[in-house]
């Protein structure tokens, strides 16, 4: 008896002591099974990046024995970058239409740029069938890189490129119900076929000939930010129809006096006179009385300013800055797309993509699938609504008054076209006031129920005269939808 | 046609490391004995399959004899170690042995890849190591003084530490270590183990506040003496060890919290005060902004680590000679690149196995200071894999410590052959014990049994029992052609003299009765299976009731 319950003290002792080896095992577990975690995670999100990143040299030995993939247009045929053998067995890079593609596109070379360098893991990777893998296996040859499909359109970009000609800007189109990308074309551009010759004349070049401007480059959006305001309006009143402003031609506020173009006085405006008129002071008076200024900066949040952009290429922040504190004299002019506000092309162009759309933005994509050489694999990348922005009923509101910037506006050089297109026009003034700077900006889209585009040009300091953005915009409607017959 | 082959090769070398890594953690379960070693039989031909791949298609890459000489090698150090542990310690855990040489293995087999010169020299110092080490378990029974010996253990550790660290100063900025015979010994790895055993001495009886205190200044000098030499990935093991054995002896999560919280104070003057710190944080944050400079050996092993995806590169196939010191801090990264991340993850299973098998011994252990020891030494294993995985794949800032039993350096693969094979003999006296606990209770039980026969005695003859009554019998019992005594091995010595075949300590070990069916009969957990099993009884019984009258 005595033996018995002796045993058993010693048994619940035991267990004491054994019970903080148990807790010991299972935080070690934990700790294991995190670290197993984490190279999961490494594995399926991280790896495509640092395989992608341009310093990464062991790219370069796949390389040797991986035959680059060809970078094609949307119609899947087309090449805008592709190898080549000449006699000698040497591997070149190819790229048809030379400067047309050249930020986009990229090159291979240094590092590479553009598409070269963000879908080089995609490019230097076989998914031909295994048969065909041995076979070149057996011959001792390369192995055939898959072949980039992109959503880009050769005579669209061309149409592009020609408005741009002798100008520096930008120009972006995407498809408004897929945000497909099918130009982007920044001017100055450069030969990639021959950036190794001239790399030393192009790294001293000091126009940014290597910026991709659709995607880095950053501009005060001008008027075309009234767009965003007026959403701020409709969110803090939820319609236009109350709204009336007498433009005399300046607007002051705390000692700043903001005027319109030319000093031109409106007159009396409703809402959707004073998107048409792109009147600066029914905007700076809408600004500093009737709209709070966060919810306006919180508009332009929700548009994806100051929020990194993700996409094929890299692209900058657009950047908005407002709050309590700032000034009338800032905010009349944060109202209008000047102050602090700085907005990439793309960016702008999303923001007409989300009127167009019903409110919803898409992601911009520049890929639209992966294929291997012989055709058997594909990767398709899935449409992807990025932010929910609006209401319909908003976009509806939006669209409206971006009409009526067409239809009798300041884009009413648009107005002959055969098909609905809204839009908004911008000069944002840049540099010194004094000079009268001005760079010409236009967005807007078409409303046709058949594949719509968006559309976003800028153009460098062309901000005085006739609008060169809106001409630039009509090319590309006048291409994509032929001339109206 | 290689390049073919190479692309075979990994998925098949993926798949034995799959089944392997199953079977570990089967026999983790299994309690049945002939399963386990069944499994851990096949586990054996799984390793050698492991090592005739990797190094047939090492040598029909890279044509080179060498390759066949260390998968010889390798092959014979497997099956010589293996035989020998079945000969001399046939109670040592084998499942902790197959795990040890399956890892061994691996990093015998990418350092081959990386460099065969210094897979030659990495191999010897294991098999030298391995040698020795087999003295270990014997000097543990033996030596039951190694207790005892705690600031022995305290003042040899600061000594070491102290006297490189004096040295390296002198000497301007050299490691903490010495080179003999064209091997570096590093002392941080050898004062690991005596860091250990000077805590489980000194918690083994008391724990109270004022033990934990003298234990905790001890550990900081160690600690504090590492910072100091800059080397911050030794000071991390040894204070996570220090946090553990804490824990586990006083069962108390109060100090694990101060513990921390000192950590993590530690940790805020060691980055305001340390460049070096600063630096490694700062790289570990974003290593790109300065890729060329003190981001480049990072950024070089996440290429590596991700260069071969899921299924890896291919043995011979990938880059790990871009990665710096590759066969040191980044071996992981050279495996993850040519085995593939689903091998890695299997690898760091196994590591983790490993740690829960030695959790799982220092459980059993009796006594607090081997227990306190095993889990000590346990942890320090553990966590030296997790800083060295965790820093190579960025999950953690990178502390600059190796991957142990896979990376190459002499005195880390040595330490930790040496702290398994102390977990071995702590293992196999554990079993011992087990075989003197029977023995004990067997006393018990059959003096009870005399006093009740002398009871029965006196009433029966009125005289005390004569304790040399019994030798009559004795020799009948133990008769050769006595049934019992042929089918039960352990009554085989009849020879000897009775009682002496219970006093000495290393008969136990002599007879090896220690299977768990053994033990439920002993224990009587099993009673009255047959006639047969109730005769070895009664046989028993009376056995030891002469050896005690004779006594």
């Amino acid at each position: 008896m005595e033996n018995e319950s002796n045993s058993k003290q010693k048994k619940t002792s035991r267990s004491v002591i054994i019970r903080p080896y148990r807790i010991v095992s299972f935080l070690s577990l934990a700790v294991f099974l995190s670290l197993i975690g984490y190279m999961v995670y490494f594995q399926v999100v991280k790896s495509e990046e640092l395989l992608n990143s341009p310093v990464n040299k062991r790219q370069e030995a796949v390389a040797e024995e991986i035959q680059r993939g060809s970078i094609l247009a949307r119609d899947g045929v087309t090449e805008l970058a592709a190898t080549r053998w000449d006699e000698n067995g040497n591997e070149t890079r190819v790229y048809p239409y030379g400067s047309l593609f050249a930020q986009t596109v990229g090159y291979s070379a240094y590092g590479g740029s553009g598409l070269e360098a963000s879908k080089n893991a995609a490019l230097l990777q076989s998914n031909a069938s295994i048969m065909n893998q041995v076979q070149k296996e057996l011959y001792e040859e390369k192995k055939p890189g898959d072949n980039l499909v992109t959503t880009l359109d050769v005579s669209l970009q061309q149409a592009a490129a020609d408005a741009l000609t002798g100008q520096s800007g930008a120009v972006v189109v995407m498809d408004a119900d897929t945000g497909k990308v099918l130009v982007d074309y920044s001017s100055p551009a450069y030969d990639p076929n021959t950036v190794t010759e001239d790399w030393d004349y192009l790294t001293q070049n000091d126009n940014g000939i290597f910026l991709n401007r659709v995607m880095q480059g950053l501009y005060p959006p001008g008027s075309t930010f009234k767009v965003i305001t007026a959403l701020a309006y409709l969110r803090t009143y939820g319609t236009f129809d109350n709204f009336e402003y007498t433009c005399e031609g300046t607007h002051t506020e705390s000692d700043f006096t903001i005027h319109c173009y030319g000093y031109y006085a409106h007159g009396y405006e409703n809402f959707e006179s004073a998107v048409a008129n792109s009147c600066n002071c029914a905007f700076a008076y809408m600004a500093t009385h009737l709209i709070d200024k966060d919810v306006l900066r919180e508009t332009a949040e929700s548009f994806g300013f100051n929020a990194d952009l993700d996409t094929d290429l890299s692209a900058t922040t657009s950047e908005f800055h407002l709050d309590k504190n700032t000034p009338d004299q800032l905010t009349m002019q944060t109202a209008i797309g000047q102050g602090d506000t700085l907005a990439t092309p793309i960016q702008m162009c999303l923001v007409a993509d989300a009127v167009a759309n019903g409110g919803k933005m898409m992601r911009p994509m520049f890929v639209d699938r992966i294929v291997s050489a012989d055709g058997k694999y594909e990767n398709e990348a899935e449409p992807e609504v990025m932010r929910e922005v609006m209401n319909a009923s908003e976009a509806e509101n939006l669209q409206k008054v971006m009409k009526a910037v067409v239809q009798w506006g300041t884009a009413a050089d648009l107005a002959d076209l055969p098909y609905d297109i809204a839009g908004k026009t911008g000069t944002a003034e840049y540099g010194n006031i004094e000079d009268g700077t001005a760079h010409s900006w236009f967005i807007g889209f078409s409303n046709t129920g058949r594949e719509d585009i968006v559309i976003a040009v800028i153009i460098e300091g062309g901000g005085n005269g006739i609008a060169p953005a809106t001409q630039a915009a009509r090319t590309v409607f006048q291409t994509w939808f032929g001339n109206g017959q | 046609m290689v390049s073919i082959v190479i692309q075979i090769s990994k998925y098949l070398l993926l798949a034995l490391m799959i089944f392997f890594t199953l079977e570990t953690f089967m026999v983790l379960r299994r309690r049945d004995e002939e399963a386990r070693r069944r499994i851990m039989r096949k586990q054996i031909g799984l390793m050698v399959l492991f090592n005739i791949v990797c190094y047939l298609v090492m040598y029909l890459k890279a044509a080179d004899p060498l390759m066949l000489i260390m998968l010889l090698s390798v092959i014979g150090y497997i099956l010589i170690v293996q035989i020998l542990y079945r000969l001399i310690y046939q109670k040592a855990s084998l499942i902790l042995l197959n795990t040890m040489c399956m890892l061994l293995s691996v990093g015998l087999v990418i350092q081959t890849r990386l460099g065969v010169d210094n897979a030659r020299k990495q191999f010897i110092i294991v098999a030298a190591s391995t040698l020795i080490c087999f003295i270990i378990p014997v000097f543990i029974r033996r030596v039951r003084i190694v207790s005892r010996l705690s600031w022995l253990y305290a003042i040899v550790g600061i000594g070491l530490l102290a006297g490189v660290l004096v040295m390296g100063r002198v000497t301007y900025g050299a490691n903490l270590s010495i080179t003999i015979a064209g091997i570096s010994f590093q002392f941080s790895e050898f004062v690991k183990i005596t860091v250990v055993l000077f805590m489980a001495g000194m918690l083994q009886e008391r724990h109270d506040f004022h033990q934990v205190l003298i234990v905790t200044v001890i550990a900081a000098v160690h600690v504090g003496i590492l910072a100091l030499s800059a080397d911050l990935g030794a000071a991390l093991v040894y204070f996570v060890a220090y946090i553990v054995m804490v824990f586990v002896a006083t069962r108390n999560p109060g100090y694990v919290v101060l513990g921390l919280g000192g950590m993590a104070g530690a940790s805020v003057i060691a980055y305001k005060l340390f460049e070096h710190v600063r630096v490694r944080v700062a790289v570990w944050k974003d290593p790109f902004t300065d890729y060329e400079g003190t981001g480049y050996q990072i950024i070089q092993a996440l290429f590596g680590v991700c260069a071969g995806g899921w299924f890896g590169t291919g043995l011979m196939n990938g880059h790990p000679d871009m990665i710096p010191l590759a066969h040191q801090d980044f071996t992981f990264a050279a495996i993850c690149e040519e085995f593939g991340i689903a091998f890695a993850i299997c690898l760091i299973l196994l590591c983790m196995g490993m740690y829960l098998l030695i959790v799982n011994i220092s459980m059993k252990l009796d006594k607090p200071f081997y227990r306190l020891a095993a889990i000590g030494l346990g942890t320090e294993y553990a966590f030296q894999v997790f800083l060295t995985i965790g820093g190579t794949t960025k999950f953690i800032p990178m502390t600059g410590i190796t991957l142990p039993l896979i990376s190459y350096g002499g005195s880390s693969i040595m330490c930790t052959i040496i702290m398994i094979s102390i977990i071995q003999g702590l293992y196999i006296m554990r079993k011992d014990e087990d075989a003197e606990v029977e023995e004990r209770e067997r006393r018990q039980r059959a003096a009870y049994r005399r006093s009740m026969q002398e009871e029965y005695d006196r009433q029966q003859y009125g005289r005390p029992s004569d304790p040399h009554a019994g030798y009559p019998r004795r020799g009948a019992d133990n008769a050769p052609d006595s049934p019992y005594a042929e089918r039960n091995g352990r009554y085989r010595r009849t020879d000897m003299h009775p009682y002496q075949e219970y006093d000495s300590e290393e008969n136990s070990r002599r007879n090896g009765y220690s299977t768990e069916n053994d033990r439920d009969r002993a224990y009587g957990n099993a009673p009255e299976r047959n006639t047969d099993e109730l005769g070895k009884r009664i046989e028993q019984q009376t056995k030891e009731d002469l050896a005690f009258r004779n006594h």
